[in-house]
Parts: C-alpha cells; sequence; structure tokens
C-alpha cells in the first residue's frame, strides 16, 4: 500500500527534515549506510513512544512499514530518524519542544506498559475461536481507552515481533471484532500488513480479522494476498474473506 | 460410516511445507492444544454419514460461544477410531441446541496420553479440516433462531446482541 497523504518529520544530525505526501524515496534511505535509532510517534502532542532499530540500506522493511502506518493512516504524524549520538539530545524536553511533550511522553510510556503486560500476561492463556478471555478484554478496553495510541504500541508489539505467534494471533482476531470508529484505519492497515506475515498463523488470523471487520477497503489486498500465498489451505480461506467481502458490498451498494 | 467432528484452529494442523521447519509426516505440537481433555475425555461430535446433522452441529457448538466467529472443525471417518482402540460414550451436550445435545455428543473417554497423540495423528493425516465462515456461522444461528431449534435463553448476552442486535 503506497500512502498517499501525510507528514512527516525527519531528524537527522540535529536538524528537522520537514516533510510533506508520500514518505516513500523521502525516508532517506541513502542518507547513511548504518543503523539508525527510528522513532515514531502520533500526534505531536503525545510526544515520542517507541524506538526501533531499522537498517537504513538494503531490506527495510520494517522502516517502510512504520512510514506506511504514520504517513497513511495518522494525522499530524511524525517520524523521526536520528544518529546514535543525536539520541540522548531528542529524549530530553529541550531538543525540540514540539515533538518532546513531557506529559505527552509519560502518557505513552504507561500505554507502552499496560500494552506490554497485557500481551506478556496472554502467554499463559489458551484461547478458543470466538471466546472471550482476559487478554481479549484487556485489549479491547485498552483500544476503547486509549485508541491510536494503543493501537500504536499493539503494532509495535505484533510487527517486531514482541510476542508469540499465538498471541498476535489472537489479538488480530479481536482486532477485526471491535466496534471502534476512531481506530478503524490503524486496525485495517495492522491486519492488511499482518497478511504478509512469515507465520501461516499469522496470516491466517489477518484474514479472520479482515473477514470480522467487513471492510470492502481491504478487497484489494486481500487479492494481492492471494496471489501470493503459497499455502494451499490458507489460499482458499482468503478466498472465503474475498468471496465474503464482495458480497457485502454488493448488497450494501 | 458415520464421522466424528471436533472442533480445532486449522492453522494449528498445516503441515511441512507450509511449515518449512516441520518434517514431513510431523505434526506441530500446537495441534495438540486443539484436544483438550477434560477428566480423561475429549468432546466430539457424531455426525452422520450423508452429513445430514452437519450444520446442527455446528449451530450448536457456534451458539454457545461469546461472540460470533468462524468455526474450524476436523472431521474424521468413525472407523479410524475403533482402530485406534478408543471408546465412545454418548454424552449429554451442554450447548443451546437441545437435539444435538441429546443426540449427537460424544466423549472419548479412558484416553491415555499416547491414545491422544495417536488420535492427534490420524486427525492430520486422515481428516477433513473445514472452515464455516463468520457470515455463515450468522446465518446458521439466525435462521435456527427463527426455526425455534435453540434456545435463546441459553444463548449468551454478548452473542445475541450480535447476532440479533436490539
Amino acid at each position: 500500500m503506497i500512502p498517499t497523504a501525510g507528514t512527516a518529520d525527519v531528524i537527522k544530525d540535529k536538524s528537522i527534515y520537514r516533510v510533506a505526501n508520500t514518505v516513500y524515496g523521502i525516508i532517506p534511505l541513502a542518507l547513511s549506510t548504518t543503523p539508525v535509532n527510528f522513532i515514531v510517534g502520533g500526534n505531536p502532542a503525545i510526544g515520542l513512544s517507541r524506538e526501533a532499530q531499522v537498517f537504513v540500506a538494503g531490506t527495510s522493511q520494517p522502516q517502510q512499514a512504520i512510514c506506511t502506518l504514520v504517513a497513511g493512516h495518522m494525522e499530524n504524524s511524525f517520524i523521526c530518524f536520528v544518529d546514535e549520538e543525536t539520541k540522548p539530545e531528542i529524549t530530553s524536553p529541550s531538543a525540540d519542544t514540539t515533538l518532546l511533550s513531557p506529559t505527552g511522553l509519560s502518557r505513552q510510556r504507561e500505554i507502552q506498559s499496560l500494552i506490554d503486560a497485557i500481551f506478556r500476561e496472554a502467554e499463559e492463556q489458551d484461547f478458543d475461536d470466538g471466546m472471550e478471555s482476559d487478554f481479549s478484554r484487556r485489549l479491547l478496553a485498552a483500544i476503547k481507552k486509549y485508541g491510536n495510541q494503543a493501537m500504536q504500541e499493539i503494532s509495535y508489539v505484533i510487527m517486531y515481533k514482541k510476542t508469540s505467534n499465538e498471541v498476535a494471533s489472537e489479538a488480530l482476531r479481536w482486532l477485526g471484532r471491535i466496534v471502534d470508529p476512531q481506530t478503524c484505519s490503524w486496525r485495517l492497515w495492522l491486519l492488511e500488513k499482518s497478511l504478509s506475515s512469515d507465520s501461516p498463523l499469522l496470516r491466517d488470523s489477518a484474514g479472520l480479522g479482515l473477514a470480522s471487520m467487513d471492510n470492502p477497503h481491504a478487497i484489494p489486498v486481500i487479492r494481492q494476498a492471494i496471489a501470493q500465498e503459497a499455502c494451499d489451505e490458507l489460499r482458499a480461506d482468503l478466498k472465503m474473506v474475498l468471496d465474503d467481502l464482495e458480497a457485502s458490498q454488493c448488497h450494501s451498494s | 460410516m458415520p464421522f466424528l467432528l471436533r472442533v480445532i484452529r486449522k492453522a494449528r494442523w498445516l503441515a511441512s511445507p507450509d511449515i518449512p521447519w516441520l518434517a514431513r509426516g510431523s505434526l506441530q505440537a500446537d495441534a495438540i492444544v486443539d484436544l483438550k481433555t477434560s477428566d480423561n475425555e475429549l468432546s466430539v461430535w457424531h455426525i452422520e454419514n450423508d452429513k445430514s446433522n452437519l450444520d446442527q452441529v455446528v449451530t450448536a457448538v457456534a451458539s454457545k460461544r461469546d461472540q460470533p466467529s468462524n468455526l474450524d472443525y476436523a472431521l474424521l471417518d468413525a472407523s479410524f477410531l475403533s482402530k485406534l482402540g478408543v471408546t465412545l460414550e454418548e454424552a449429554k451436550g451442554d450447548t443451546p441446541v437441545d437435539r444435538a445435545n441429546s443426540d449427537w455428543h460424544r466423549n472419548m473417554v479412558k484416553l491415555t496420553a499416547r491414545k491422544l497423540v495417536e488420535f492427534a495423528e490420524l486427525v492430520a493425516h486422515h481428516a477433513a479440516k473445514e472452515r464455516i465462515s463468520e457470515k455463515r456461522i450468522r446465518s446458521l444461528i439466525q435462521t435456527a433462531i427463527t426455526a425455534g431449534a435453540v434456545d435463546c435463553g441459553k444463548i449468551k448476552p454478548s452473542l445475541l446482541e450480535k447476532i440479533i442486535p436490539p
């Protein structure tokens, strides 16, 4: 999915590069040949949140993924790339008051801790289709309460494989079920992105989440996933999801 | 020959080459999660040889849940069970569909760990693994409610409000 709108700020060597519209090609994969720190946040009032290592040259999938996430689905989004030596400065409130609201940062870290705990404690639980669990209840409550800030953390945990495939799979199923217009775009994005996971379990659950979401915007991505799916069973199940979504679309139009 | 139906999660039963690290003929350890026993018994459903009661059993299982969801199941020819030497007993089911509870629920009893693994291998290699979509499940439950085949008082409110919005 190529982002078509959005803005991003790139901090490089203590300078801020304001970037508009398409992030692809602007987030400068060629600026450095070494790994850089990567910080992504939503509304500038939130402050900085996650940090991750991305590799600038060559395989840039994680970087592109998050760039897509920010540019495609978040208003007032920003992305910061910082060198190792720059990092201490930008994590202090004096570096950039717009990007580094201490209150916002504290709140995001609180949400980060909550989401981390929800996923960590889920490792001990068993899951059955259609059955609520302590994990599903807490996950949905966090999304209802914190909206896209919670989704930001959930996306990080799933995309960076900070939880087991079993728990990530359960999360994807429930992300499709929750009725919450505010986080719809982000949930849709995460489910679509998970269709290309290297785990068949996650690809399957992403398809199920999209089926529950019943959002025809997913149709082109599911078509693409079907074309690329190597597993016969998953391809057949994705085809069923596609058929259901297309039927819904016909029915509503 | 009739069939035995066991609710599973299909992705746990994917094998080589879809799971690259898995040796040919092996099954994922996570598949055993789908065969959770209680008192050394495993709950299964009897499906007639013409599968005439399949929709009713699926409806029964799905209507016991908290939310509308897809339903994955494995369907195994019942003759495999006699080869395994496992005893099957009739036992009343616990779903909102009385007919299914009384007529089609079974327990595999006196299971040892070894028998359970052997059963898992039978499921892996010989059972058809199918999925009923969430949309179809909603339709089946709605139809059953309309026909009076399901006891609405036994359906959880969280499920009922999704099937019949207030």
